[in-house]
């Protein structure tokens, strides 16, 4: 039988249940220790299950009618520590998760991995700025959050920032000025400004790359671009290469 | 094809002259690339990526094969019995700090998408029309914020500067008529 007390506190079947509903006051229920003088006086909150066949211990928070989380052990699930969008570690989509050895995962945070699919030829050369993917489409070898859209154009989900690196060999060159840019909706940034003539190999070919943080607004898109100049016509070309030689990769930071 | 935003989308001439300072293009062109696709191709490929696999399960069962457009494939996972929408709301959204009445009308067309990333989108997001008017809202605000915090900084060192508005609108007018001011399509070409 449930006792209730005063202030509706509620203890039954070896519950205890804290509720309140005056409006514009917080429901509190806490584990304090007032000593201030032993390094032993700790304040501990415990969740803890019968063992390895048992449940879960965790912490549920939830919006009645809305989004709920749990952060807790998965006893199912080698003992990880998750944090779920669902009422209890073993349900749900994964948001975070730490395995009993320590490597951390977000399997739902922004990431994605782009392969250029094949070769174009005649895209620059003449000062004409390309969009790497833009007519031969990216191979998406992953894309957490579904953000990445084979043309080659990054959308920022939320603001942050955002790590975006990118590589690509470049054919044919007989330009003076290699340019490659990392294109933000916010600024365009010139990742290289190389002669052409200069840096290319035997076989006519050039590399670029770049690594950097973006600041991003949500909805902002971020794409890889090439120009080259001199050349007298758009006569040079962008190689996938043997090796996913041009890729455009990222993921979002803080 | 189906249409978002169909009433547009109200701004103001502060909030125009704030975003000019960041963007090579119009408020209107941006909202086709980013915010669009939030609302068109990426629901679709969230959907297929997650629900796919069940999908592929009922079909297996009723010994079909796979349908080759997304645009069957969609229809087909949100008609499965289990299917739930997943009424996503976007977070850490901004709202434009305004003084001025936003009285000028942009994308009186609306965004047109195709009917799957539309059946796609209502399942994936709570409000579909909602996400694009606050990822425009969220966009002026940042604009502002950085119009303001850049030009707060070099007024205050600008020794011929006795006073700084205390409106974002009114600072912003102010700075973009100064002889010195460029927005970003002035900038860049010098760059």
């Amino acid at each position: 039988m449930a006792t209730v007390n005063s202030i509706n506190n509620t203890i039954g079947n070896n519950d205890f249940s804290v509720n309140r509903s005056t409006a514009g006051t917080a429901v509190e229920s806490s584990t304090e220790h007032s000593d201030n003088t032993n390094t032993s006086s700790h304040a501990r909150l415990l969740a803890q299950v019968g063992g390895a066949s048992g449940g879960d211990p965790y912490l549920y928070l939830n919006v009645l009618s809305g989004q709920d989380y749990s952060f807790g052990i998965d006893n199912s699930d080698s003992d990880a520590l998750k944090i779920q969008d669902d009422a209890d570690p073993s349900t749900g989509n994964n948001l975070w998760k730490m395995t009993s050895a320590g490597e951390r995962t977000m399997p739902l945070q922004p990431a994605f991995i782009g392969v250029l699919s094949g070769n174009v030829v005649n895209v620059t050369g003449n000062g004409t700025q390309y969009q790497i993917g833009s007519t031969q489409a990216f191979t998406e070898i992953e894309d957490q959050g579904g953000d990445f859209n084979t043309n080659g154009t990054f959308t920022a989900p939320v603001d942050g920032i955002y790590y975006l690196s990118s590589a690509c060999i470049l054919t044919t060159v007989t330009g003076t000025a290699v340019n490659f840019y990392c294109v933000t909706s916010n600024r365009t940034m010139v990742t290289s400004a190389k002669s052409g003539t200069a840096v290319k190999n035997n076989s006519g070919a050039c590399g670029q790359q770049y690594s950097l943080l973006a600041e991003m607004d949500a909805a902002d898109t971020a794409t890889t671009e090439i120009r080259d100049t001199g050349a007298g016509a758009d006569t040079e070309g962008v190689s996938h290469g043997n090796n996913n030689g041009t890729y455009f990769t990222g993921n979002l930071v803080v | 094809m189906k249409k978002v935003l169909k009433n547009g989308y109200m701004i103001s001439n502060a909030d125009k002259l704030a975003v000019a300072n960041d963007l090579l293009y119009s408020l209107e062109e941006w909202a086709m690339r980013g915010p669009k696709f939030m609302i068109s191709l990426k629901p679709v490929k969230v959907l297929l990526k997650k629900e796919l696999t069940k999908f592929k399960e009922k079909l297996k069962k009723e010994k079909r094969n796979i349908p080759s457009t997304y645009s069957q494939c969609v229809e087909g996972i949100c008609a499965l019995e289990d299917f739930k929408s997943y009424k996503i709301k976007p977070s850490f959204l901004l709202k434009p700090n305004r003084k001025q009445v936003a009285n000028q009308k942009i994308l009186k067309d609306g965004i047109e998408i195709e009917d799957h990333e539309y059946t796609a989108a209502f399942n994936y997001w709570e409000d579909p029309e909602k996400v694009i008017t606050d990822l425009l809202d969220n966009k002026i605000a940042k604009c502002k914020e950085r119009f303001v915090k850049e030009w707060t900084k070099k007024l205050t060192d600008d020794p011929e500067v006795t006073e700084i508005p205390i409106e974002d609108d009114d600072l912003i007018e102010m700075v973009v008529a100064r002889s010195d001011y460029k927005n970003r399509v002035q900038r860049e070409p010098e760059e």
